[in-house]
C-alpha cells in the first residue's frame, strides 16, 4: 500500500519539477496569494440581509415564519402539525435550545436521531447564510445528522444573530467552534428535489419534502 | 490505464466501446427516442445555466479565480495531498492510496469484505464508473444500489451513464414507467405512462429501505480540502447523505486532482459548480464530511476511508494536457456541444463522453483506442467559452490530432490527403491554380442549385447533407481586391 503512496507522489513531483523547469509556461505555478488576497467575485444585494435569506428561501421552496420570542417555537411547530394534517408527534434534537421549551402536553416530543417513516424532525441551524437561503447544521449530541435527511418534514430554528452574509463569514463563525470540523457541516437550501425524470423538477426525491424555518430572536 | 475488465463494462456497455464511436453515432442518430429525450435536455441544460450566470455580476471574474485556485492546486499538489492525508488522518480517517483502477478495487472490494457487507448504498460517481467499481462487487456477491435516481435508473437498465451530472438523461418518462414496472411490480401494471411526483414517489420508498439496511456507503467527492481533510459532496436529492451517515462504513473515492487548499477555495468553485451545471447558485445539498463519526455524536459511520485514485492522473500533470486536470466535472462542456446533443453519451463510449469526455478518454485508454474521439469536434469554441474553469477544450483537442498524426495513428488515406494538402500550401501557385479549377468545378457541378449531393472524396459529409457549391470570388482574389482599392485610397 504505502508502494503505491510513494509511487503516486513521485510521480506527481517529478512531473511538477518537469513543468517548472519547463519555465511554467503550461501554467504558470502560482502562488495561493495571487488570488486569496482579494475577496472572491460573489453575488451581491441592495435589501436587508435579512430580505434577501427570505426572499432566497421562497426561491428555494422552504417556507418560513419569524417568530417575537423562542418561547413562541412550540406553538408553532403545533400550528404547523396541524395546517399539514399532521400527527402530533415530533422528533427533537438534543439541543439546549429546545431542551429548555415547554411543550404543550398534547404533542409527543422524543428527543434523538431519526428513524424510518419520521414524519416530523426539529433541529436548530448553527448558522445561515443570505447569499443563497441555506442553512447551516454541524453533525454532533445537539445535532442529528439523519434527521436533516430522513423525516418527510424538516423544522428549523435559527437564532437571527446566526444568519450571515456569505459563506465565508458561515467559515469564520464554524471556525470558532472547539469541536471543528464536525463530521459532517450540512449545508441545506430547501427541500430535497430531482430533476432526474424528463429534466422536470420535483420536490421530496430522498430527503425532506418541505423545509420550515423558525426564525427567532 | 484501465484493464480491458474496465473497459468490458457492465451490460449493454460491455458492446459499445470508444473505438467504435462512427457507428455509434451512427445508431445514435437514427434512435428517435433517444432523439427524442436528447432535444428536451438540450435546451434545458442550457437556458438554466444562462440564467443561474446572468445573475452573477462578474461571472467572468469568477471563472478567473477559479481557474487560478485549481491552477494553483494542481502546482502544489504534492503539498496539499499530504496535508489532506494527514488531516483525515487526524480526524480518524484513513487513507488509501490507487495507482490504477484494479488497485482501487481491491481496496475497496477488501474494506467491504472486512465489514463483511451484503448490501452496499452508492451515491452517483463517476470515478467509480472509471474504476468499473460496480462489476467487481457484485462478483463477490453484494447488492449493489445505486441511489441517485438517476443513476438507479439506468442501473434497472443495465446500461452506463449518457452524461455525468444526469445519468438516465437519455431516458423517457415511458421507458422509466416500463423499467419500474418491470422491477418494482413485476410486470403487472402492463407498463403506462407514468406521472413523474408517482414515479419518484415510488423510488423514494423503494430505495429508502436500502439505504436504512446498507452495511457499507460509498460516495465520489466533489472536491477535497487540503485544510481540513474534508470530502466535499454535491446533491440535489440528499442520497449522498443518507449513503454516508446511515451505514457503518463509508467509503469515499476520489482522484488526486480534486484536492483543493481550504474551505474558501471550495466555497469559490462551489459558486461556479453549481450555476455551471444546473444553473442553480446552491445546491440543495452541499456537505462537507471530515472522518467518521466522533465519540459523543449520536449518529454517522464508525469507519470513514478515503480512496485517492492517481489512474493516469499524475501522468496528465507533466504533459500539454495538464490543464484538462482543472475539470470540476460540471458537464457545462457537453451540454453546450452540438455533438453530443446529436448523439448523446454512450456514443462516446466509455465513462466520460462530450468534450471532457473526448480529452480524458484518450488520455485514460490510450490514443489508439479511441481515435475517433479527437474529431468528434466541430471545434466551434462553445465549450472553452462555458467552461468554468477556463479548459481549452478546442485547443486540446487539436492537441490530441496532431499527437495522432506524430504517433502514426492517422489511417493511410488521411495521410496521404494531409501530405498533398501539405504539398499543395507550400506552392502558392500550383495551391491557386488547383482552387481556381476546383472551385469552378465545383460550381459547374453544383448547378443552378448551387448544392452537390455527391461529392467524390467527400462521401462522409454528403450521405448526410448536400455540399454547398462556392459562390463569389475565392478570398484570395477578394483579398487581393481588397488590398489594391486600400493602395488605390
Amino acid at each position: 500500500m504505502s508502494d503505491a503512496r510513494d509511487q503516486i507522489f513521485r510521480a506527481i513531483v517529478e512531473a511538477l519539477d518537469r513543468n517548472r523547469n519547463l519555465g511554467g509556461t503550461l501554467s504558470s505555478s502560482e502562488a495561493r496569494s495571487s488570488y486569496a488576497d482579494t475577496t472572491p467575485p460573489r453575488p451581491g444585494w441592495d435589501i436587508p440581509m435579512q430580505q434577501r435569506f427570505l426572499d432566497k428561501l421562497d426561491a428555494a421552496a422552504a417556507s418560513w415564519e419569524i417568530l417575537e420570542s423562542s418561547e413562541d417555537i412550540t406553538a408553532a411547530v403545533h400550528a404547523y402539525l396541524q395546517r399539514q394534517g399532521l400527527p402530533a408527534a415530533v422528533r427533537v434534537a438534543e439541543h439546549p435550545l429546545l431542551e429548555a421549551l415547554r411543550w404543550p402536553e398534547d404533542l409527543t416530543v422524543t428527543p434523538g436521531t431519526a428513524h424510518q417513516g419520521l414524519d416530523v424532525g426539529l433541529s436548530v441551524a448553527d448558522a445561515a447564510m443570505a447569499e443563497t437561503g441555506t442553512l447551516i447544521l454541524c453533525s454532533g449530541p445537539e445535532s442529528p445528522t439523519s434527521l436533516v435527511f430522513l423525516p418527510d418534514h424538516h423544522l428549523v430554528v435559527l437564532p437571527q444573530d446566526r444568519l450571515m452574509p456569505y459563506m465565508e463569514d458561515v467559515w469564520g463563525l464554524l471556525r470558532e467552534r472547539p469541536d471543528f470540523p464536525p463530521r459532517s457541516v450540512n449545508y441545506v437550501t430547501g427541500p430535497s428535489r430531482t430533476a432526474d425524470v424528463e429534466q422536470t423538477m420535483q420536490l421530496g426525491a430522498h430527503g425532506p419534502r418541505s423545509l420550515h424555518v423558525l426564525l427567532v430572536p | 490505464m484501465p484493464t480491458d475488465r474496465a473497459l468490458g463494462r457492465r451490460g449493454k456497455a460491455m458492446q459499445i466501446s470508444p473505438q467504435e464511436f462512427k457507428p455509434q453515432a451512427r445508431a445514435a442518430l437514427k434512435d428517435a427516442t433517444l432523439q427524442q429525450a436528447l432535444g428536451r435536455a438540450k435546451v434545458g441544460f442550457t437556458e438554466k445555466r444562462r440564467k443561474g450566470v446572468e445573475h452573477f455580476d462578474d461571472f467572468e471574474a469568477l471563472r478567473e479565480r477559479g481557474r487560478r485556485i485549481r491552477d494553483h492546486a494542481l502546482n502544489h499538489m504534492d503539498e496539499y495531498l499530504e496535508r489532506l492525508e494527514s488531516m483525515v488522518q487526524a480526524a480518524g480517517g484513513q487513507v488509501h492510496w490507487a495507482r490504477d483502477d484494479a488497485e482501487a478495487r481491491d481496496i475497496i472490494l477488501g474494506l467491504c469484505q472486512q465489514r463483511q457487507a451484503r448490501r452496499v448504498t452508492k451515491s452517483k460517481s463517476m470515478i467509480t464508473e472509471e474504476i468499473a467499481l460496480n462489476p467487481a462487487l457484485e462478483r463477490a456477491g453484494m447488492d449493489v444500489v445505486e441511489t441517485d435516481l438517476g443513476e438507479y435508473i439506468i442501473q434497472l437498465a443495465k446500461e452506463p451513464p449518457s452524461h455525468i451530472i444526469g445519468p438516465a438523461i437519455h431516458k423517457t418518462r415511458q421507458q422509466i414507467s416500463e423499467l419500474f414496472d418491470t422491477y418494482h411490480h413485476q410486470g403487472a401494471l402492463k407498463a403506462k405512462l407514468r406521472e413523474i411526483p408517482e414515479l419518484v414517489t415510488e423510488a423514494r420508498e423503494v430505495l429508502r429501505d436500502k439505504f436504512l439496511s446498507a452495511d457499507v456507503g460509498i460516495t465520489g467527492a466533489n472536491f477535497l480540502v487540503a485544510e481540513t481533510g474534508s470530502i466535499v459532496l454535491v446533491t440535489n436529492e440528499g442520497n449522498a447523505d443518507l449513503t454516508h451517515t446511515l451505514p457503518g462504513m463509508h467509503i469515499s473515492v476520489a482522484g488526486i486532482d480534486k484536492v483543493v487548499p481550504t474551505l474558501e477555495d471550495a466555497t469559490t468553485l462551489l459558486r461556479l459548480l453549481g450555476r455551471s451545471a444546473t444553473g442553480q447558485e446552491m445546491s440543495c445539498y452541499t456537505t462537507f464530511v471530515t472522518g467518521p463519526r466522533r465519540t459523543d455524536d449520536p449518529d454517522g459511520p464508525e469507519e470513514f476511508h478515503l480512496v485517492l485514485l492517481d489512474n493516469g492522473r499524475s501522468r496528465m500533470l507533466s504533459g500539454p494536457y495538464r490543464d484538462m486536470l482543472r475539470c470540476i466535472r460540471c458537464a457545462a462542456c457537453m451540454n453546450h456541444c452540438p455533438v453530443y446533443g446529436a448523439i448523446g453519451g454512450h456514443a462516446y463510449g466509455w465513462v466520460y463522453p462530450g468534450p471532457m469526455g473526448s480529452v480524458l478518454t484518450p488520455l485514460f485508454v490510450g490514443l489508439e483506442n479511441a481515435r475517433d474521439l479527437p474529431h468528434a469536434c466541430t471545434l466551434n469554441g462553445r465549450c472553452a467559452t462555458v467552461c468554468p474553469v477556463k479548459i481549452p477544450l478546442p485547443d486540446l483537442l487539436r492537441q490530441l490530432r496532431s499527437d495522432q498524426f506524430r504517433q502514426d495513428i492517422v489511417d493511410r488515406r488521411t495521410r496521404l490527403g494531409l501530405r498533398v494538402w501539405g504539398y499543395l500550401a507550400r506552392q502558392p501557385r500550383l495551391y491557386s491554380l488547383a482552387t481556381r479549377v476546383g472551385s469552378r468545378l465545383l460550381r459547374i457541378l453544383g448547378g443552378r442549385r448551387g448544392r452537390l449531393s455527391r461529392l467524390p472524396l467527400a462521401g462522409g459529409w454528403t450521405s448526410g447533407r448536400d455540399f454547398p457549391a462556392p459562390q463569389g470570388a475565392r478570398f484570395r482574389d477578394q483579398w487581393k481586391k481588397r488590398q489594391q482599392q486600400r493602395r488605390q485610397a
